[in-house]
């Protein structure tokens, strides 16, 4: 243990140009290896102490105050001699997680202040010498592994401009852009969490400050925390400064992957336990574990790196501290899961992956990185070749980008900056994409880490004598969950038409299959499909179905004219399968565009909106420029399928003749045109063709239904909008269903309703529906009765018969006289409002009999 | 006698003639007057007990002190069946100044919603003599119909009248029925009048004739005319005719009416029947009367 106290490392920065960037660079330059001035590389006074189990039973139930007094004369006497000012859990009491977190023995580890004169190494002699101190770990110096650049540039790690990139464009695509409920727990300097570029995927709450033990999370000195956590979510499609890997897409309103700030770092200190952090971050829900931190080789930071830093830097590779080990193996079993070890219901993953930035000392250790269980990640430059700075070796699992990565930092601002700390971020994001898209219940840490590294692809950098693994591909990673393995192809067919080569083959099972034609047959034959380079067209068809023996076809466009090309096919999956076999082809002659109009294409009525597909291609499969010369006002349009539309609003447009031509040119110049003629009739209006009879219910409640379709006619077959209005609501209610009215009587009595038809244009067609309620026994009907104010309403039976109604005062002063045909549907109103109030005799003689009645007209 | 409209289109309304409250006010409660179609105003030989609702310019001009008279109607027998009485009375207890009295109750409607409808009158008159030839007379009567419990009209009404006699020929002028409905201000008019009689009266022996001609012009622009003839003998019985023709809504119908009487210590008893009328033909009235 004592060499490892040693050999404490703090990460350095790396400057644009990378010359002293690593501490064995600047060592071979400089070839000094002693530092008399060094900087403690373990922090004074401070220690991690795991106390046997009948020690810890006696300090938690220690009520008093101050330091308890162990059993153990040996112990007290050592703890006393420490000056020992403060004592606590260095994984805290978990609350539903305690019972687990016992289990991984997290409880027994302690946080132990002592006097600083007391050398942390004689600390640890000492403890380690009695029986109740199973284990002693100093407290680290840790910094960020992290440079800051010099100048902006663009995110190539993300924005697919660069073929060394993530890859994660076609996952943004055709997958997914993150899922809030994916949560990444950077283990780094404190977010800044109101960053306008992170602020919508930071959690609501949950971060801690593990410097100053609150929750008041504080950016470090650098931005380095905010900076890694661009790098995994901040938010795209923005408008403003970076993109994460998984940070969504404002513009879409989809929420990246959330973001738990684990502030190890706030402003220029560090916590004493990065452990706790780890831990916490499982408790918290976190299924990613980010950590771009490390031990640096030149520990002390004072530019030269001693022998005994570099051993200790060497030893700590090959023997990892236990309290990291222990918090590792806790969170990537616990994450994801309940007290009791089950998968969560609303957690994508059970277990948890932790991932580590390799280190910045161009060196084959890489401590505490290098630890079995963890992603290791490396960084490479733009050009794929190894940073210069990245540490290597088999233990690094993955590489991503690392130099000139810009991203968020604090203060609300920007910053290009390189490093391992840069690269693991990348992966971080991917490794979130993978649990966003693929998480749910059975998915687990051990599928993601499988995707993780098997979709990855090999570079030069992931070989040879310093090797940092494949390099990570998010479309990669989510082919090899969906792929599986390729066949390989056998035959194909290769027909030309114009300068396109058609390729039909029968499925065999493959995910996706990729056709690629050369002029060089020997570069065909040495071609990697992966990165099949600028002398060979490729063109690719994937089959999601998976499905074998169907018939495919797929074309290889914009190839040369009337010349011989090389053509093969190659299958993939999780990888690629074998070419098949080479055959020779050559292309032909340019080929005009055709255009196939639309027969219905012609005469149109005002009240259309038409829309017809009009057949425009060409024959060579190049892309054409098309469009419409007119004089009227249609359109041609073509929809997300390519499908072009003849389109014409004709409600807008004037009735009249007019004249189109269609052109469509292909890239060579060569065109096609159309001539057409088309016209907009003048709108009829609706009629009423079919007047409305005379309708009878015979009582309140009765129904009956008017279809409107059958009494309206539109000359232009247009669909008709119908409306109506009851006149006499105290008689008649209705609803529309459709073209039926449905008609409710409410009361004995003639009632109308108004109907109106309105055709697209807005012309209209009106008719009245008369109804009477009525029973059928009643020969004459008074409404409102014989008690009378400004109207009397007389109604006969139904048929047309001659009447004669006389209203005479009691004093016999004839007021009203008439007649003539009267009906049902033909009722005598007489306007009352003129008659003085009395008592007045009606005699109504219809049809052979006299019917009297005592009318009362009231005020 | 009217117009009739002819009704074919039911979406119209064809309109009710506008018509006049308390028409009753207008019908003559003297059978000696109903005998000879309401003409009256100014005659020699009707005496003026029902000045009320006839003439009180006539109170002044009466031979005696006083009149009294009670009456019965059945009218329209074949249409609305009602009765009514009236009773009245007019006194003069100095030679140029008299006054008088009176009520008349009509009833018999058949009834609407458990009610019987009726109608009543009460009222007074002043007449002044200025001279030996000329009078001035003015009723103010109260009326009130009900037609059901919650339904009736009342209204107060003025006549003012004056009268000029010369030998044989009478003349009178006024107005009739001026008024106010008082709670029915929005549809209800008063059949008010300008209205004016003449007689004639020759005496012979013990032969008598009076021929008369009455006029009114109404507010509502209605009109009509009546005309008179009656013949007595010996001042003890007495035969009377007449006509009205009126316009289409005036408040007292066309119609031929006629009449008997007889009178003896001054007793009278009179007789009056309606006839050339399909609704108010058979109204028949009966009259006992005594003049001092």
């Amino acid at each position: 243990m004592l060499p490892v106290l040693l050999a404490l490392s703090c990460a350095r920065e790396i400057d644009e140009q990378y010359p002293a960037v690593s501490g064995g660079g600047k060592m071979q330059e400089s070839g000094e290896m002693e530092a008399p001035d060094a900087e403690p590389a373990v922090i004074p006074g401070v220690a991690k102490i795991c106390f046997s189990d009948d020690v810890v039973a006696e300090i938690e139930a220690y009520e008093g105050e101050g330091i308890p007094v162990t059993k153990s004369s040996r112990l007290g006497s050592i703890l006393d001699g420490m000056g020992i000012t403060s004592m606590e859990r260095l994984f805290p009491y978990a609350g539903e997680y305690e019972a687990r977190t016992r289990k991984a023995g997290l409880h027994k580890w302690y946080i132990v202040s002592f006097d600083n004169d007391i050398p942390v190494t004689k600390a640890g002699e000492d403890l380690s010498s009695v029986r109740e101190v199973e284990d002693f770990e100093p407290v680290r110096r840790i910094v960020p592994l992290s440079t800051n650049d010099t100048y902006w540039s663009q995110l190539w790690g993300v924005n697919g401009n660069n073929s060394y990139g993530v890859n994660s464009l076609p996952v943004w695509e055709n997958y997914t852009v993150g899922n809030p409920n994916v949560i990444v727990a950077v283990v780094d300097g404190g977010i800044q969490l109101n960053h306008p570029d992170l602020a919508w995927n930071c959690l609501e709450s949950g971060h801690y400050n593990y410097v100053t033990n609150s929750t008041t999370i504080t950016p470090d000195s650098d931005g380095h925390g905010c900076h890694v956590a661009g790098t995994i979510a901040a938010v795209a499609n923005n408008g403003k400064g970076s993109a994460g890997v998984a940070g969504g897409d404002y513009a879409a309103n989809r929420r990246g992957v959330s973001l738990l700030s684990l502030a190890v770092f706030s402003g220029d200190n560090a916590a004493y336990s990065f452990e706790r952090a780890i831990k916490a971050g499982a408790d918290k829900g976190a299924l990613i574990c980010q950590n771009s931190w490390g031990y640096s080789l030149d520990a002390n930071g004072d530019g030269r790196v001693t022998s005994s830093e570099r051993e200790a830097y060497i030893y700590e590779h090959n023997n990892p501290d236990r309290t990291f080990t222990q918090a590792v193996d806790y969170f990537i079993a616990n994450a994801g899961c309940d007290a009791s070890g089950i998968q969560k219901l609303d957690s994508p993953m059970k277990g948890g992956i932790v991932l580590f930035a390799a280190g910045n000392d161009d060196l084959q250790y890489g401590p505490p990185s290098n630890y079995e269980p963890i992603v290791a990640v490396g960084a490479i430059q733009k050009s794929g070749a190894k940073a210069s700075f990245s540490n290597y070796g088999d233990w690094v699992d993955i590489c991503a980008p690392g130099t000139e990565i810009w991203s968020t930092i604090h203060n609300s601002r920007y910053a290009s900056y390189g490093g391992t700390s840069m690269a693991c971020p990348h992966v971080s994001g991917v490794a979130a994409l993978l649990i966003s898209h693929f998480g749910g219940p059975g998915f687990t840490c051990e599928t993601l880490k499988d995707a993780l590294l098997g979709g990855a692809r090999e570079i030069a950098a992931s070989s040879g004598a310093t090797p940092i693994g494949p390099l990570v591909d998010a479309y990669g990673s989510f082919l090899y969950m969906v792929a599986g393995v390729p066949e390989p192809v056998t035959d194909f067919s290769a027909s030309t038409t114009g300068n396109s080569i058609t390729i039909g083959l029968k499925t065999n099972g493959s995910y996706g299959y990729m056709a690629a034609a050369s002029k060089s047959r020997s570069a065909l034959e040495s071609m990697d499909p992966r990165n099949p380079g600028s002398n060979i067209i490729t063109s690719r068809i994937e089959i999601e179905d998976k499905t074998s023996g169907e018939d495919t076809t797929f074309v290889l466009r914009k190839l040369d004219f009337s010349t011989d090309y090389y053509v093969t096919v190659v299958s993939y999956g999780t990888s690629y399968a074998d070419p098949a076999p080479i055959k020779q082809v050559r292309t032909g002659v340019n080929h005009a565009p055709v255009i196939n109009l639309n027969p219905g294409i012609g005469a149109f009525s005002q009240w259309m909106n038409i829309s017809l597909p009009v057949e425009i291609y060409d024959p060579d499969f190049n892309d054409l420029d098309v469009s419409l010369t007119t004089n009227g006002r249609a359109t041609l349009e073509q929809d997300e399928d390519g499908v072009w539309y003849f389109r014409l609003n004709c409600p807008v447009a004037k009735p009249g003749s007019y004249t189109g031509k269609i052109t469509a040119r292909d890239e060579y110049g060569l065109q096609t045109e159309k001539n057409f003629t088309y016209s907009v009739k003048e709108n009829e209006m609706p009629v009423l063709n079919v007047d409305f009879e005379n309708y009878w219910l015979l009582r309140k409640g009765d129904e009956l239904e008017v279809n409107l379709s059958e009494h309206f006619y539109d000359p232009d077959g247009e669909p008709l909008n119908y409306t109506f209005a009851v006149i006499d609501k105290d008689i008649l209610k209705a609803n529309l269903v459709g073209n039926v009215l449905r008609i409710t009587a409410q009361a004995e009595g003639l009632g109308h309703i108004k109907v109106q038809a309105t055709d697209a244009i807005g012309d209209k067609a009106a008719g009245e529906i008369p109804v009477l309620v009525r029973p059928v026994s009643e020969k004459v009907t008074l409404i409102p009765g014989t008690t009378v104010n400004k109207e009397l309403t007389i109604l006969a039976s139904v048929e047309p018969k001659e009447t004669e109604i006389s209203l005479i005062s009691s004093y016999g002063v004839p007021v009203y006289h008439g007649k003539g045909l009267m009906s049902a549907f033909e009722p005598v109103v007489i306007d009352t409002s003129d008659l003085a109030i009395g008592i007045y005799y009606l005699t109504v003689s219809y049809g052979g009999g006299s019917y009297k009645y005592t009318i009362v007209k009231r005020r | 006698m009217f117009l009739a409209l002819v009704f074919c289109v039911s979406a119209a309304a064809q309109e009710a003639a506008e018509n006049e409250a308390h028409p009753f006010l207008r019908w003559s409660r003297d059978p000696a007057v109903s005998g000879m179609a309401g003409t009256g105003l100014a005659s020699f030989s009707v005496a003026p007990a029902f000045a009320v609702f006839h003439n009180p310019a006539a109170i002044t001009m009466m031979d005696g002190k006083g009149s009294v008279k009670a009456s019965y109607s059945y009218f329209a027998p074949s249409f609305t069946k009602t009765s009514n009485i009236a009773i009245g009375a007019a006194f003069r207890p100095v030679k140029r100044f008299g006054f008088a009295v009176g009520y008349v109750h009509q009833f018999g409607y058949e009834k609407i919603e458990d009610f019987a409808p009726y109608d009543f009158a009460l009222g007074a008159s002043l007449s002044a003599g200025i001279g030996d030839h000329f009078s001035i007379g003015a009723n103010v009567k109260y009326s009130k119909a009900c037609f059901l419990k919650d339904l009736s009209v009342k209204a107060i009404s003025v006549d003012v009248l004056t009268q000029i006699r010369f030998g044989g020929f009478g003349a009178v002028l006024g107005i009739r029925s001026v008024g106010k409905v008082l709670d029915d201000l929005d549809s209800s008019d008063m059949p008010s009048s300008v209205a004016a009689g003449f007689s004639y009266r020759y005496v012979t022996g013990i032969h008598a004739i009076e021929a008369l001609v009455d006029g009114d012009w109404f507010f509502s622009n209605n009109w009509g005319v009546s005309a008179g003839f009656s013949y007595g003998i010996n001042d003890m019985g007495f035969v009377r005719i007449g006509y009205r023709y009126a316009s289409k809504y005036a408040a007292v119908p066309s119609h031929l009416a006629v009449g008997l009487g007889g009178k003896y210590m001054g007793f009278s008893l009179d007789f009056s029947f309606i006839t050339l009328n399909k609704v108010i033909g058979n109204t028949f009235q009966l009259g006992l009367g005594y003049s001092f």
